[in-house]
């Protein structure tokens, strides 16, 4: 019998709804029921009791989620439904509260998804007809209803093309009405690009727990408790709680709202650039505080190199956090981020950090790369060696003292091969990002390095280098051409020329320089 | 399609369009070939490039794709700034999609240079029986708007090569006629091989010397 939480490693809990996934990209596969049979409702049963039958539960499971001990587990939506608090910690409410959800996302779903002409007879024929154009006329909702629902379902389609279980069309038929109920429930946000990819994982993990349970109660009369949290006949209704619960944190990345105070960023960014004027969205603030502020303290180097090419982590970086890192990682590691994202608290401070650490792990290639090798690692980012490193460097880098800080700081390995591939980083998409990882797969992977010292003096050589000989070197290779030569161009060269010191003293500089620069060159739009 | 050819120019160019009218699907065609019957929906920005050979010249094409739906003017201005070329592409067999070609036409102007060479590209022609646009209405559109105009398909490869070559080659025509009239060639042209990546300095050459 296995301890659920037992360390990744010794870990070989009976069912593993990923380690299926692997194979037939469905889980819930075919398991030979009889010979684990009985053994498999105890150690189901045990797994349960272990992780919820504690009066420290919840701070256990927690910690569980932290740690990247849910990987196998078959309570994970359970664990995740506590975490984003769709369950009270009081274990005597988890029924009633489960039914009260339950019965309202039925009541909102009655609601929204009518059809008119079920409610026509009810009204004035005047008003309600197909070509009414009478705001309260049912047709005229209908017709934006529909609007909507294809906006929709043209994303639902496209949400993990590669795994079957999203092929199926009740699938595709939940994850929909679910985040149809939850736009017409947020006039305001709507439905916006990526929450489909924030719902999916979650409709899928409610689906291997059900595929577990069933696997398990085949055996068995499991508890109360279990039946009702795990009856598959609720997966669309235990989705939208745990998705609406996840969008209360999540709802100003996707919001457009443009806040027209700017006071927050120019005490953030002392030399704003020409794009950071004007209004903003929370999003944009976020990424470019989280680039501005937490990489240059930690990563001052990182900070420079990504300043002087003009990478706006904007262009990056939503992504990673409109998706929570949804299209950086394979789903398996992806859960177990989440897991810690979660657990972590329902706030997602530990987005940030996870971003710095993502940031930190390839810094050593982005240092030694281009603007189009940067952009290419940052979109395309590199298959990971272990998600669980990446995740106590979120953590140190958070809190220093409470979290020890990760083993692996030797020189990374494959520099070289970085300088060598990044150019193919560049053109790589998913579909040949599975070529990339069988090659990166026989690499050593890189170990997080936040600086080391042969890469820094490395870093200063390069600056030296390119200050001595008066050579645009990193601008000039990067930054493509532009229409309005004249002046930007001449501009640019000021910029380079001029560029000497070191530090936060050729930051400040250049930044000064681009600045006016900009404005009086390329940005207006001289010819 | 490595990084580490020489070039003369490098050129961006901007996809724009609604949500769906095969932008990331072009972008593939043209960068690498490929045709992904479910690829994802574009979040954010996506980014590709490929080098090509325009007559005596090395010509990088940086293409940038982003989300169809994606309106936030700090996104959008990052997004358009340096842009050369804009392909501004609708779904021939939704009229919506070119209903809405003004609107992103206005918005591109507000953002980006305006001397930016602009193609309406009509996608989807292998779906021709469900074709919804006239070719003759977008052509008539194109000219009345002085944008390049084609029709592709970038699922049976149809056209998407000349669709770039034509605002690749058109954004040479500018560019060089500029330097002309103003006799600044070396200005411009961001020329000299290009090390694989920008940490060795031994590969550098000093390609602005000449300034």
């Amino acid at each position: 019998m296995q301890h659920p939480l037992q360390p990744e490693g010794e870990q070989e809990t009976g069912f593993d709804p990923l380690h299926n996934l692997n194979r037939n990209l469905s889980c819930g596969g075919s398991l030979d029921s009889s010979t684990l049979s009985e053994s498999t409702f105890l150690s189901y049963r045990k797994e349960w009791d272990d992780l919820f039958l504690n009066s420290n539960y919840l701070t256990r499971i927690r910690q569980a989620g932290i740690n990247g001990r849910l990987r196998s587990s078959r309570f994970r939506s359970v664990c995740w439904k506590l975490y984003l608090e769709v369950l009270p910690e009081d274990k005597s409410q988890w029924i009633n509260k489960t039914k009260e959800l339950r019965s309202q996302y039925e009541k909102i779903k009655e609601t929204h998804i009518t059809n008119p002409r079920k409610a026509a007879g009810q009204q004035d024929l005047v008003v309600n007809n197909p070509l009414s154009l009478d705001e309260g006329s049912l047709w005229n909702k209908f017709f934006q209803d529909n609007e909507l629902r294809g906006m929709i379902k043209q994303d639902v389609m496209r949400t993990f093309p590669e795994m079957r279980y999203f092929q199926e069309e009740d699938v595709r038929t939940k994850l929909t009405d679910i985040l149809f109920c939850y736009a017409r429930e947020n006039e305001q946000l709507l439905y916006k690009q990526g929450m489909h990819e924030l719902l999916a994982p979650i409709v899928f993990v409610l689906h291997c727990d059900h595929q577990a349970f069933q696997h398990a109660s085949e055996t068995a009369h499991p508890s109360e408790e279990m039946m009702s949290l795990l009856n598959p006949m609720f997966q669309e209704h235990d989705a939208y709680a745990m998705f609406s619960q996840l969008m209360e944190t999540a709802e100003p990345w996707f919001s457009s709202f443009q806040r027209e105070g700017k006071e927050e960023m120019l005490t953030s960014m002392p030399f704003a650039r020409p794009q950071d004027l004007g209004p903003s969205v929370a999003i944009v603030t976020k990424v470019n505080r989280i680039q501005d502020q937490l990489v240059k303290k930690h990563d001052v180097e990182l900070h420079m190199h990504v300043n002087r090419l003009e990478i706006a982590p904007q262009i990056y970086g939503i992504r990673w956090v409109r998706l929570l890192f949804g299209r950086e990682f394979p789903l398996q590691d992806l859960l177990v981020v989440w897991d810690a994202l979660f657990a972590d608290s329902i706030t997602l401070d530990l987005v940030d950090y996870v971003f710095v650490a993502m940031l930190l792990y390839i810094r050593d290639a982005l240092i030694a790369s281009n603007f189009q090798t940067c952009l290419g690692l940052l979109m395309h980012y590199p298959p990971i060696g272990d998600i669980h490193t990446l995740l106590r460097k979120a953590l140190f880098l958070r809190d220093p003292k409470n979290n020890p800080r990760p083993a692996n700081y030797q020189f990374q390995q494959n520099l070289d091969y970085y300088k060598t591939r990044g150019a193919d980083l560049v053109n790589s998409t998913r579909d040949n990002d599975r070529n990339n990882h069988t090659l990166f797969a026989k690499t050593a992977p890189l170990n997080i390095n936040k600086v080391s010292s042969s890469l820094l003096s490395f870093g200063r050589k390069l600056i030296t280098h390119s200050q001595s000989q008066h050579q645009p070197l990193l601008k000039s290779e990067s930054m493509p051409v532009y229409l309005s030569q004249g002046e930007g161009w001449e501009h640019i060269h000021t910029l380079n020329l001029t560029a000497s010191g070191s530090g936060d003293e050729y930051v400040a500089r250049a930044s000064q320089q681009e600045h006016r620069g900009r404005s009086g060159g390329w940005y207006k739009g001289l010819w | 399609m490595g990084s580490d050819e020489a070039y003369n120019f490098v050129f961006k160019v901007v996809l724009i369009g609604e949500s769906g009218v095969g932008k990331s699907n072009l972008l593939s065609r043209f960068t690498k070939n490929e045709f992904n019957h479910d690829s994802r929906t574009t979040i954010g920005v996506e980014f590709s490039t490929r080098t090509i050979q325009l007559k005596s010249l090395i010509i990088k094409a940086q293409i940038w794709d982003t989300a169809g739906l994606e309106r936030y003017r700090a996104i959008t201005s990052a997004y358009y700034r340096g842009a050369v070329g804009a392909l501004l592409v609708y779904d021939i067999t939704k009229h919506l999609t070119y209903e809405s070609v003004e609107r992103w036409l206005k918005e591109l102007y507000d953002h980006a240079d305006p001397h930016i060479v602009v193609m309406l590209v009509g996608n989807k022609t292998d779906l021709g029986s469900e074709r919804s646009v006239p070719t003759e209405d977008a052509k008539d559109f194109a000219e009345k708007n002085g944008l390049l105009f084609l029709e592709t398909s970038a699922l049976e490869s149809t056209n998407v090569e000349t669709a770039f070559q034509n605002v690749l080659g058109e954004i040479h025509r500018k560019v060089s006629s500029k330097e002309v009239t103003r006799g600044s060639i070396s200005a411009v042209s961001l020329s000299s091989p290009v090390p694989r990546a920008a940490g060795d300095p031994e590969e550098k050459k000093p390609c602005c010397r000449n300034l």
